[in-house]
């Protein structure tokens, strides 16, 4: 990728909105922005890393919660008042232009580069809480050959746009800020330069195909059989050989037990036929009970008749009518009109003879008493009838009142008799008609008797057969339970085998791509390490020549006769090896695209390189033999330096410096970019 | 308390078969009879009043030579002496024989047992008196006689018989008018 611009607006001291062009003439490659300390050089190249991978970490430069909005737009926004509730924006703007081939498209408008104006913005808002960042937005616009631009709208492809253009773990080696190039050593080389060379893509499929070679052991594990197959299949064939055998001694039960079941039943019917004759002794039994219920009935209506019968008022039942008789007499009489009831005076006389009355008093001597009692005479029987009267008549009165009632009574209870005595009779004729019947008994027991033998030999049958169609049952389960055990093995076998294969051909992947990897590990170190020590022979002015170990690590040795021995190294050499290598890193892939060109594999975008003072470790010497390696192997160079470096380095690079700028630090928070002409 | 009919009444002869034949013994079944009657005493009241109620009466004697012989004890006279009390009024007041006038009825029915018997003659009145009675007793043994004789108790049908003849008895003696007679039919349908 080429970067055509870069644009910053309120960006840390960038106030306002600051444009950067970069160089993009093959002839004059470098761009050089020159600054004094502490106006923004290092903001500057961090930038880059923001507006493509945004927040604030370590490899983007900024730490965490980091302000990156210009000074002087914060102050005013948090002096609140007129500010509260208004926002302001930073935001950078990358303008890159692609040169892979592939995204070259030929279409109708002609043919032209891709070109993406990528952009990342925030937004600080005063609010009575403080000054709140928002979340940034981040656009990325397409523009192919001379077609409109067209907004990349998915989030998924902006990432992969992003990735495409400079994976985010390369960026750190184009994108150079303080002393980071002295501090090369530093890193983790051996993944990066894996990386940065596409080996990463032969590791990352080695590891892949180990873990599918470890889940294809455990497969194949998974679906070894516990028991053969050929085991299950034999058991199988025995267990239907048994259901064959049950089956046909099942059937042959089942038809005995169907004999015993009809024969049960033939004898039952006739059980019954000769059960419901002998019932008729039982009907006998019955009329007897009931006889003797009715002749204790009859008794006990014979009893309740006599009972009525000796009625006490029968005498006066009777005597009503020669009552109606001698009352005629008594109408006549007037000694019937009172009197005292059942007092004689023979009674009177025996009290006052005895003294004493019945009621315990004495009455001897009481001359009052007796002369009452003397006087009371007079309504005692026989001189008075009146009291006797009263009684006799009452007697009869009451005797006509009831003498009806009587005679219903008895009238009642003899027809209760001969009712008793009727029914008693029907009974005793049915029970001497039952006497003569014959019942059959003796037939009867002899019948029950088969029947019950038959009965347990029907249910004997039952059970057995019963029995059988069990195990039948458990037969048919188990043979179920083999079939899907069969099915399962035969399935695991299928599985086991598939699995099989699939292990014998990642092997056989992974071992071609293991060899693979380290061809072309071996060839990729072997260049990396040529050209890194051809580039260090070019920059470096001294005896000491540079090594790289399997890691990528670089040491440089001081070389004394035939002796070579690892030198502590100075800020200044470390920038001089470092250069070396990134060159040869550059190189590399600069072959890349002519080998994916020539359809040889590896593939790789040109990357930039801009550097924020690069050269501030390094000698003058150093500086124009860096310089004079840069131009020669790196497509597109951006210096951000200060001007004494600038003024080691101009001399040999600027025949190849497209655009320059300086910036002009105006306060602590105010700087702006300027372009300027070289002198 | 009347002061005649408190001692044993003894029945001998015919009178003495008809009341054993006709009554329980003691209140127990008598083997050989009709066991219509619960006492003799019963007897003899249901027989006085038929004698009173039909004015017949009949003329007795009574023997101790005479083997068949029953009695009812003076107990049982002096327990029921309300219904013989009863039976002796109407017996006197009713008595046939037409030379008593109404007074000497009154007096027989209800001065003479009342008497303290100190003179003969009230004795021989009294003594009188119960032979009316009991006149009117043997003429209505005769009547339940009449009804029972051809019963012997030995047959299997004599309860049902004599249980027949009763009730023919009721209807013929009880002197019931048409329309008693006409509410009894309901209850006459199975006799």
């Amino acid at each position: 990728m080429i970067i055509k611009s870069i644009g910053l607006e309120n960006f840390r001291q960038y106030k306002g909105v600051q444009n950067v062009e970069f160089s993009t003439d093959g002839n004059k490659k470098i761009t050089v922005i020159l600054g004094q300390n502490t106006c923004g050089k290092t903001t500057l190249v961090r930038a880059f890393a923001w507006c493509l991978y945004g927040g604030e970490a370590a490899d983007v430069g900024f730490k965490k919660g980091t302000q990156l909005i210009n000074e002087e737009e914060y102050v005013f926004l948090a002096q609140k008042g007129e500010a509260l509730n208004k926002s302001r924006s930073l935001s950078v703007t990358l303008v890159i232009e692609t040169l892979v081939e592939s995204d070259k498209v030929e279409n109708e408008n002609g043919v032209g580069p891709v070109i993406y104006t990528i952009k990342r913005k925030r937004d600080y808002t005063s609010t009575p809480r403080g000054v709140i960042p928002a979340n940034d937005s981040f656009t990325i616009k397409k523009r192919v050959g001379l077609e409109n631009e067209v907004e990349v709208k998915s989030k998924r492809d902006k990432e992969k746009i992003i990735e495409a253009l400079m994976p985010r773990n390369l960026s750190q080696y184009f994108f150079y800020w303080g002393e980071q190039i002295t501090d090369f050593d530093k890193k983790d080389l051996d993944s990066a330069v894996k990386s940065f060379l596409g080996l990463d893509v032969f590791e990352q499929g080695i590891k892949h195909l180990k873990t599918a070679k470890e889940d294809y052991f455990k497969e194949v594990y998974r679906y070894t059989a516990n028991s053969t197959l050929q085991d299950l299949i034999r058991s199988r064939e025995e267990k239907r050989t048994q259901e064959k055998a049950l089956n046909i001694k099942l059937d042959e039960k089942k038809k005995e037990a169907e004999y015993y079941e009809g024969k049960f039943s033939q004898a039952s019917q006739e059980f019954y036929t000769l059960k419901e004759k002998a019932r008729g002794k039982e009907k006998l039994k019955e009329y007897e009970q009931n006889q003797k219920k009715y002749e204790d009935k009859c008794a006990q209506t014979k009893a309740s008749f006599r009972k009525t019968f000796n009625h006490p008022n029968l005498p006066f039942f009777i005597m009503l009518n020669a009552e109606k008789r001698a009352n005629k007499i008594l109408d006549h009489n007037k000694d019937t009109s009172e009197g005292w009831v059942n007092i004689s005076v023979s009674a009177i006389d025996e009290i006052i003879k005895k003294g004493t009355c019945i009621c315990g008093a004495c009455i001897s001597g009481n001359q009052e008493v007796l002369e009452h009692l003397q006087n009371e005479k007079r309504l005692a029987l026989p001189n008075s009838l009146g009291g006797i009267r009263e009684l006799y008549t009452t007697v009869y009165e009451n005797a006509e009142q009831g003498m009806m009632n009587y005679m219903v009574s008895v009238c009642k209870d003899l027809n209760a008799i001969a009712e008793a005595e009727d029914t008693l009779q029907v009974l005793r004729d049915d029970i001497e008609e039952l006497n003569k019947k014959d019942y059959g008994e003796e037939e009867v027991e002899a019948k029950k008797k088969a029947l019950e033998e038959l009965r347990k030999l029907r249910d004997k049958a039952s059970r057995e057969t019963g029995a059988l169609e069990n195990q039948q049952k458990i037969l048919k389960a188990d043979l179920v339970a083999l079939d899907k055990k069969i099915t399962v093995e035969q399935s695991k076998e299928s599985k086991r085998n598939l699995a099989n294969i699939r292990l014998e051909v990642t092997q056989k992947v992974l071992d071609s791509m293991t060899q693979k990897k380290r061809m072309q590990e071996e060839e990729m170190s072997a260049s990396l390490r040529e050209l890194t020590k051809k580039y260090f022979d070019q920059i470096y002015t001294g005896c000491r020549e540079i090594e790289i170990d399997k890691r990528f690590k670089l040491k440089v040795l001081n070389k004394v006769g035939s002796t070579k021995r690892e030198n502590e190294t100075s800020p200044g050499l470390d920038a001089v090896k470092n250069f070396a290598f990134i060159a040869a890193l550059i190189t590399i892939a600069k072959e890349t695209i002519h080998s994916k060109s020539q359809n040889k594999g590896r593939h790789m975008e040109p990357y930039p390189l801009v550097l924020d003072a690069p050269f501030s470790q390094v000698d003058d010497t150093h500086i124009a033999n860096i310089c004079q390696m840069l131009v020669d192997e790196v497509e597109q160079t951006a210096f951000v330096m200060m001007e004494k470096d600038w003024h080691f380095a101009k001399q040999k690079i600027s025949p190849y410096v497209g655009d320059f700028y300086v910036i002009d630090k105006k306060s602590e928070t105010h700087s702006i970019i300027k372009k300027e002409d070289l002198l | 308390m009347m002061n005649i009919l408190n001692d044993d009444l003894k029945f001998t002869g015919k009178a003495a078969e008809i009341m054993r034949k006709l009554a329980k013994t003691g209140g127990s079944q008598n083997v050989g009879g009709l066991n219509l009657f619960e006492t003799n005493f019963t007897t003899f009241a249901v027989a006085t009043a038929i004698g009173i109620s039909r004015n017949e009466t009949k003329e007795f004697t009574v023997k101790d030579s005479d083997n068949l012989a029953t009695k009812i004890l003076s107990g049982q006279m002096v327990q029921n002496s309300k219904i013989v009390e009863q039976l002796y009024i109407t017996a006197m007041l009713t008595y046939k024989g037409n030379e008593l006038s109404e007074e000497e009825r009154i007096t027989r029915a209800f001065r003479v047992p009342y008497l303290d018997t100190h003179s003969e003659e009230e004795k021989r009145l009294q003594k009188e008196c119960v032979n009316i009675l009991l006149s009117y007793t043997y003429a209505g043994l005769d009547v339940l006689n009449n009804y029972f004789e051809d019963i012997n108790p030995n047959n299997s049908d004599a309860e049902e018989l004599t249980n027949l003849a009763a009730v023919r008895m009721l209807f013929e003696i009880m002197n019931l008018t048409e329309e008693q007679i006409e509410e009894l039919q309901p209850y006459m349908e199975n006799i």
